[in-house]
């Protein structure tokens, strides 16, 4: 039967498993069934090295077997329908209600319908509260569970933070719940009382109007606030020395190597900047280390240097050049992502490109430099036109910009600047002198709508209204044109929603289990994305949208608060104040700003 | 240059993953085999390969072949590959040679598993018209074609369907083109969910490449 439905579905290599570096074990002999779950399509989830990382941690216990599982397409949604067939993990096949627990990756708010369908899909109950004795523990992580108000109907428990070592406490603990024959509820008591675990049917929100005005815990073994945990030591963290290489190809196919984790320079726009502090990194002898491992078992022909910012590595250019001498000899290329355009060196450019060619991509942000000052991007015009000028002359002919509208404190005037600045990115290539039959340059501004997001200096700011949004792509696109620039900008609609789950409270749970009814699925989708299916669902709950994009008042209690990210409300708020006057703050090398994350005495805190 | 054959099968759900994705597919192995690869030259050096004939997707090949280009002697060439397969991937063995032949591939040997068969007089029916037309899919569209001067053997035994068809550059058919004309041409056959195996590749003497 399985056989004849992937007959009749397109790249059916999504659904069946075996790839090299898949890990197979013997059901019998194991005593806890775990299937990562990634709520959207295979070649999204196998490029998520979160999910790889776990995946393979796991699959070091000898009492636990790790699978995965990813959303179907439509194609095979309705096959598998057709077929009486419930969503199964990749390596067993067995159906995910067999399962101990389940694990969702969270990296995106409009991917929370596609957790709900996976359940569906599984025929599993998607609130948690009515997944009685034998249906299996449903627990998530990942950046989204920062807030986990949305999705905690549904949800078991969170994890919160970097999952290396929370993981294996929760497999410990599971192990010995499953020999006591206890129901479940001992086991959430268990894991409420390990550092880093978020159970949200412990805690009770009370609201009034909009605002959510306290939190009551029903269960003494919920503490007060949950702290996200994180690796202190980078070498002595566990990095998985293989991964698994799909046959079809994924959105990252390539070897992922991660460098750091944290970012020095604190963007007030940027989630990750706060939460994932304090900077991080791999000693240069471990990443070449594992980068030969790595190279030896997957086979991979690239390999990409993973962190917040590349160019913040603090012995990027040694590094880099010993990485070189292995790959050019294998004939392997090597992509550095995410440089900064203040500090990326020529030298190196001009080394990368030997192997292969490929595309360059600067973040400016903001197109005036009020503005990135604003943001605290520390990086000016000139910055960003000699960065092109090297590239130009390195013999690069595509650069993508990236940019954002419908910041705050954001003018009319700031919102003009993008295309400004991306004009004078083409006019630096005008003043090279070109060679006879040289390709003519190409600049692309990918121009994405801001949404304040919880734990950073702007969460408590309004979030521009579709319409507003709507406005400043139509400034974008008449200020300047230019036959070399090409301005991509986004679904202002899906923005705003994106807004409203990210500093969304717990009454969401009614709307998307509402949305989800209504056929609201990969919303991250454009062919799938329909504003009027979600506009039905909140009205139909009696929930308006405003609720969740209005400016937050800072004496209000916000719903994400039950977390502690290891940055203080105090370091947010003087963040906030110092974008409101437009002034930089210091990156975490050149000056300690006291966000508070010194407390774990780790990695650029320590130093 | 030393210039190896290796021939390979393809079972089980390996059979679902399409020519390019198996061309990828077969790079990496070679490279996790770490074997003295010759590369391309150019900005995307990739190592030199050429398969005998594309595989289609849902078909299961028991005696496919690649040639592939090394700067060294690798006697152990298909011990070192074996282990670097996913699932399904089997090598049977690889031999050094001057010169392939894959240009002589002229004809391919299948069987079908369909879940029902003709009957013997069915297919002798069948196969004693002069002419089959029906409808094939090209890269410009679906044609109304002849298929039966492609279609140089179809006989069962021991209850599966064995076909020999043409394969290649000059002329080419799909064995599932063939069941949806036995479909087709054979009055109340409905040949149903059909299970390919390609048993090898042979040149117009029906000698194997």
């Amino acid at each position: 039967m399985f056989e004849k439905i992937l007959n009749a579905v397109q790249k059916p290599t999504r659904y069946i498993g075996g790839e090299y570096g898949a890990v197979y074990k013997n059901p019998a002999e194991v005593k806890i069934r775990f299937c990562m779950c990634f709520p959207d399509l295979y070649e999204v989830g196998m490029s998520h090295l979160g999910m790889r990382i776990l995946y393979h941690l796991k699959n070091t216990r000898e009492d636990t077997w790790c699978e995965r599982a990813f959303m179907p397409w439509d194609d095979m949604a309705a096959e598998m329908e057709k077929h009486n067939m419930p969503l199964f993990a990749l390596e067993s096949r067995d159906p995910l209600g067999d399962f101990d627990m389940l694990g969702f990756s969270l990296q995106y708010e409009m991917s929370y319908t596609n957790v709900l369908e996976m359940l569906r899909l599984a025929r599993i109950p998607l609130r948690s509260a009515d997944r009685t004795e034998g249906f299996p523990f449903v627990c998530a992580g990942g950046s989204c569970a920062m807030n986990p108000e949305p999705m905690a109907d549904f949800i078991d428990f969170f994890i919160i933070g970097e999952g290396e070592e929370v993981n294996m406490e929760i497999l410990d603990a599971y192990g010995e719940w499953k020999d006591s024959g206890k129901p479940k509820a001992a086991f959430l008591e268990t894991v409420a009382g390990i550092a880093g675990v978020y159970v949200p049917s412990f805690y009770e929100p009370v609201f009034d109007g909009d605002r959510q005005t306290a939190v009551r815990r029903l269960h003494p073994a919920a503490p007060e606030k949950v702290k996200k945990r994180i690796v202190e030591d980078m070498d002595k963290c566990y990095f998985p020395e293989t991964q698994i290489v799909p046959y079809g190809e994924i959105v990252h196919d390539r070897i992922s190597l991660e460098m750091f984790r944290g970012c020095i320079r604190g963007c007030r726009f940027c989630q990750a900047g706060m939460i994932y502090r304090p900077v991080r990194e791999r000693s240069p002898e471990r990443l070449l280390e594992l980068a030969e491992k790595l190279i030896a078992q997957t086979g991979y022909e690239e390999i990409s240097l993973l962190s917040l910012s590349t160019s913040d590595y603090s012995c990027l250019a040694p590094f880099t050049e010993k990485l070189l001498d292995m790959t050019e000899e294998k004939k392997i290329s090597l992509a550095l992502p995410s440089l900064r355009i203040d500090n990326f060196s020529m030298e190196l450019m001009q080394r990368i490109q030997k192997v292969r060619k490929t595309g360059l991509t600067f973040a400016p942000e903001a197109g005036t430099q009020r503005m990135r000052d604003v943001i605290n991007k520390g990086i000016t015009e000139e910055n960003v036109l000699e960065s092109a000028r090297i590239a130009f002359a390195g013999g690069y002919k595509n650069i993508k910009l990236y940019f954002m509208i419908g910041l705050p404190y954001e003018t009319d005037e700031d919102v003009a600047g993008i295309p400004l600045l991306a004009k004078k990115v083409v006019d630096v290539a005008y003043e090279l002198p070109k060679q006879k039959g040289e390709k003519p340059v190409q600049i692309t501004a990918s121009v994405s709508s801001f949404v304040p997001k919880p734990h950073t200096p702007f969460q408590w700011e309004a979030q521009n209204t579709a319409a507003q949004l709507r406005d400043k792509q139509r400034i974008l696109c008449e200020t300047v044109r230019s036959k070399r620039l090409t301005i991509n900008y986004h679904e202002s609609k899906l923005s705003v929603l994106e807004g409203v789950f990210a500093r969304g409270d717990r009454r969401l749970g009614a709307v998307l289990e509402k949305a989800v009814g209504l056929g609201c699925r990969f919303d991250g989708w454009s062919e799938h994305f329909d504003f009027n299916r979600w506009q039905k669902a909140f009205a139909d709950c009696g929930v308006e949208m405003e609720r969740y994009t209005r400016a937050r008042e800072t004496d209000e209690l916000l719903p994400w608060e039950v977390i502690d990210c290891g940055v203080s409300r105090t370091f947010l708020l003087r963040e906030r104040d110092r974008a409101q006057k437009g002034e930089v703050t210091p990156n975490c090398r050149e000056k300690c700003s006291g966000c508070g994350a010194a407390a774990w005495k780790a990695g650029v805190c320590h130093a | 240059m030393h210039k190896y054959i290796v021939r390979y099968s393809k079972r089980g759900d390996a059979k679902f993953v399409s020519h390019l994705d198996f061309l990828r597919l077969i790079q990496r192995a070679m490279r996790r085999a770490e074997l003295p690869l010759k590369f391309s030259e150019g900005f995307n050096p990739h190592p030199c390969l050429s398969f005998a004939h594309p595989l289609g997707v849902g078909i299961t090949g028991e005696r496919e072949l690649f040639e592939v280009e090394l700067t060294a002697p690798c006697p152990a060439l298909a011990a070192q590959l074996a282990p670097k397969m996913p699932r399904g991937i089997e090598i049977v063995e690889a031999v050094p040679c001057e010169k392939n032949r894959f240009s002589a591939v002229s004809r391919a040997e299948y069987t079908v598993l369909p879940e029902t068969l003709p009957t013997a007089d069915q297919l002798d029916a069948f196969m004693k018209k002069t002419e089959i037309l029906t409808e094939k899919k090209t890269k410009s569209g679906v044609k109304t074609a002849d298929i039966r001067p492609d279609i140089f053997d179809a006989r069962i035994e021991d209850g599966t369907l064995f076909l020999r068809l043409a394969t290649g550059s000059q002329a080419n058919l799909k064995p599932s083109t063939v069941m949806d004309a036995m479909g087709e041409h054979i009055p109340g056959y409905t040949p149903g969910f059909c299970r390919y195996t390609r048993l090898r590749l042979t040149d117009a003497e029906n000698k194997e490449i």
